[in-house]
């Protein structure tokens, strides 16, 4: 589902947005928001200085709650869109990712292609310098952080996970990917939630996966930092750093580009910010438009982005009547 | 509001029609809010609609519009009305044609696709109407039926008037078919009747010539056939001109290689002459020249050569005779061989016959009497000559397997440039193996575990790679790192 994505702009802390929305795990490779029970429980698990949370401090996040721009999309087609995303599936979340499912969507994805190369380059590295069980150590704890995700209320579980990770930079501090997993812990919104160590451990993770050469996991770095960046209202960072990461990444990370033209949005630089949208939009996954439609960050940019909407309605229209054309089929207003 | 262009759009197949129908409502729906994401979200169905039509299009293709083309054509060399009373042919036809007719018009391409076997039918019970009418023509065969027609319309009505004009329809109808009859024989017949001695003589020769030469003349009868498919009379005139042309390049063409074919015959039996008994090479020449006479003849290329001759058996017969004749002088007087191997040698760089070789054993064996009456018994000289004897019989020996040596002899090469190579992968495995097992290389150890011989395989070096001679050639293998 298409969600509000988080911003500086909402009337909410970071850490309690990132609380009230917790997602887990499934053992089939998919993830399930929780209600707010069960974020209630998880946190306390996670945090005994936790205040619970009441149905009133929610702050709406479904796409349907809001009003669209008209030439977006209308009332009546929301339901198609739960039909689509339904559809994709989970290494295809496109606009329904969010960035309180990034532990899950990363662990689930380090059995992608490019993160084996950049895991046997590490394994090598370990071998090599009689640190062997180091990386056996790495890989265990994440296989025990994906269960502590499968189930977060298990906190001893999360504290044995962030020990191991400790103990892995301990005895070889030049696994990019060990670093990161560090930096998803302290993001968590738990007891260990700090968004400076945190920062701290993504910063590390990006300088070994230069030095492995490991692109991919440097721009996911690089985008990480500039999330932060947004955080801590340094836009040019975040803009500057998403930049780095388009260019190193071979545009794969639709994410990467969609965050991009919200920093642009956010300081109101509507020709930037189109420009990457438009890229997201039609490269990725149309979604993004809606998602755009409802970010905070885009209303600084409300008016261009109506006109944007209407341009890329035609531009579409025009297409859809194109290609029925050739099929021998008229549509529309010509057909008399 | 939705328009179809029929001449894109052609759905015609029941269950396409409905999937088709439903994937368009699905766009209309999706595309009716007019908004963004309407048209986005189309795409998909877009895609599924398209490759929907490209699988139709291609069923239609090959199910409907070939059959329908074809039914079309046919419908086009009947050219007439069909009616009752039917002749044979015409009964036939219509039943065939109905059959069709009502394959082609369902909205199914599995049963539009079953009038493809009724088509064939069709298509051969008027061919071979065609072929036993002598109908070709397609104006004179829809004039000779209509007026057919005309007559059958005629038969129904009893009066004076129809009787009278039916005879003048008979009569005209006869007309038509008298002078059908004469363009047959005159245009037709004439043309079929040559072309496909010309079409197989071609064929025969085609190895022959160069792919320009042939590719022109199948150009032409390419033409030729085409215009007989015209059903045309006057045009039949031109496929005889082509005919006459094509005719006159393939003659012309098959002169020119008769002629170079021939020379290069003479050439090759002039060469002979020395090498075969002249009385052979006189009948070689007759049959040659039988050959070259034939071929011009019958315009065949394929037999002229030699392959009949028994050349080889020819040649091996001189030599084999000389032969015969050196071992009889093992036993002769010396003088004596020296001067008939002297005169053999004549043998092989001049043209003899039988009887010269006969002759020259006669007058040997006359001066051997007579020497052996005049008493010659030097020892030495005896042994001298016989030794001469020898050595001129392995010369004629080694001629006669020279080229067989020669041929050995590239074969050897490669087998043993390969057998040097696989010497040179044994070395390297050997001294790797004793690299890694830490051993010192002991390069004696290694050697006697081959059984070539010093001479033959030479170990030249093994630093970083193995360099060894086998039969005065270098072979290399790089050694690999422990």
């Amino acid at each position: 589902m298409i969600q509000k994505p988080f911003s500086r702009l909402l009337n909410i802390s970071y850490r309690d947005f990132l609380n009230q929305n917790y997602y887990v795990a499934l053992n089939h490779h998919g993830l399930k928001k929780i209600n707010l029970k069960g974020l209630n429980t998880i946190s306390k698990a996670n945090d005994p200085g936790f205040i619970e949370i009441e149905e009133k401090q929610i702050i709406q996040r479904k796409f349907e709650s809001f009003d669209l721009s008209s030439e977006l999309i209308v009332n009546e087609e929301k339901e198609l869109v739960a039909e689509i995303i339904k559809d994709n599936s989970f290494y295809n979340l496109g606009a329904a990712f969010s960035i309180e499912m990034i532990d899950i969507v990363w662990i689930f994805e380090m059995s992608s292609e490019e993160f084996r190369k950049g895991l046997a380059v590490i394994e090598d590295s370990l071998h090599f310098c009689d640190k062997a069980d180091s990386y056996i150590k790495f890989i265990e704890s994440t296989k025990k952080y994906l269960k502590y995700l499968e189930n977060p209320s298990d906190h001893r579980l999360l504290s044995e996970v962030k020990q191991g990770f400790e103990d892995c930079i301990k005895e070889y501090k030049g696994n990019p990917f060990t670093h990161f997993m560090l930096g998803l812990i302290y993001h968590r919104p738990t007891v260990y939630f700090d968004l400076k160590k945190s920062l701290k451990e993504f910063s590390e993770a990006k300088h070994y996966s230069l030095e492995i050469e490991n692109q991919f996991m440097a721009a996911m770095c690089n985008y990480m930092i500039a999330w932060f960046s947004y955080l801590d209202s340094d836009i040019d960072k975040a803009i500057e750093l998403s930049l780095i990461a388009i260019d190193n990444e071979f545009m794969n990370i639709p994410e990467i580009y969609f965050n991009l033209a919200k920093y642009y949005a956010s300081i109101k630089d509507h020709e930037n910010s189109l420009k990457y949208l438009d890229e997201v939009i039609r490269r990725f996954d149309f979604l993004y438009a809606i998602k755009a439609d409802i970010d905070e960050d885009f209303k600084q940019i409300g008016q261009e982005l109506k006109e944007y909407f209407i341009k890329l309605k035609e531009e579409e229209k025009s297409k859809v009547k194109d290609r029925l054309k050739e099929m021998g089929i008229i549509f529309f207003s010509e057909a008399k | 509001m939705i328009s179809f262009l029929p001449y894109i759009y052609i759905v015609r197949d029941k269950k396409y029609s409905d999937e088709s129908a439903d994937l368009i409502k699905k766009i209309e729906n999706l595309t009716s809010c007019d908004s963004a994401f309407g048209y986005f979200a189309c795409g998909e169905t877009i895609h599924l609609l398209s490759d929907l039509l490209k699988k139709n299009n291609a069923e239609y293709s090959k199910c409907y519009k070939v059959n329908f083309l074809a039914f079309n054509n046919l419908k086009e060399i009947i050219g007439w009305e069909l009616i009752k009373p039917f002749t044979d042919f015409e009964s036939e036809i219509d039943g065939l044609f109905k059959d069709i007719e009502e394959l082609l018009e369902e909205k199914s391409y599995y049963v539009n696709s079953q009038s493809k076997s009724k088509l064939l039918s069709a298509e051969k019970i008027i061919q071979d109407y065609i072929d036993n009418s002598h109908l070709v023509d397609k104006k004179l065969r829809v004039e000779f039926h209509s007026k057919l027609n005309q007559i059958k319309k005629n038969l129904l009505s009893d009066s004076l008037i129809s009787v009278l004009i039916r005879s003048n329809d008979l009569i005209a109808l006869e007309e038509i078919f008298t002078k059908n009859e004469e363009n047959f024989q005159k245009y037709y017949k004439v043309i079929l009747e040559r072309f496909e001695p010309v079409k197989q003589s071609f064929a025969r020769l085609k190895p022959y010539f160069s792919n320009k030469e042939a590719y022109s003349i199948e150009e032409q009868f390419d033409n030729v056939e085409y215009i007989l498919q015209s059903q045309d009379f006057d045009s039949f005139e031109e496929a005889e001109e082509i005919l006459n042309m094509a005719e006159f390049k393939l003659t012309e063409i098959v002169g020119e290689k008769r002629l170079v074919i021939s020379n290069n015959l003479k050439k090759e039996l002039n060469k002979l002459k020395t090498f075969v008994w002249i009385e052979d090479w006189i009948v070689l020449k007759g049959k040659m020249e039988e050959l070259i006479e034939e071929s011009n003849r019958t315009g065949h290329l394929d037999k002229l050569n030699f392959d009949s001759f028994g050349i080889e058996h020819k040649k091996a017969e001189k030599k084999e005779m000389i032969y015969d004749f050196i071992k009889t002088l093992e036993n002769s007087e010396g003088q004596l061989v020296k001067a008939v191997l002297d005169e053999l040698k004549g043998f092989f760089d001049k043209e003899k016959s039988r009887k010269d070789l006969e002759e020259l054993q006669s007058r040997m064996l006359m001066i051997e009497s007579e020497g052996k009456a005049n008493g010659c018994t030097d020892p030495k000289q005896y042994s001298k000559l016989l030794r001469y004897l020898k050595f001129v019989s392995v010369i004629v020996l080694l001629a006669l397997s020279m080229s067989a040596f020669f041929i050995n002899q590239k074969k050897n090469a490669v087998h043993f440039s390969a057998k040097g190579q696989k010497y040179a992968d044994i070395v390297e495995t050997m001294i790797y193996a004793q690299k890694k097992n830490n051993e010192e290389i002991n390069i004696d150890k290694i050697r006697r575990k081959i059984s070539v011989s010093s001479d033959e395989l030479k170990i030249i070096s093994f630093d970083n790679e193995v360099v060894i001679e086998y039969r005065n050639k270098i072979y290399k293998k790089n050694i690999r790192k422990k």
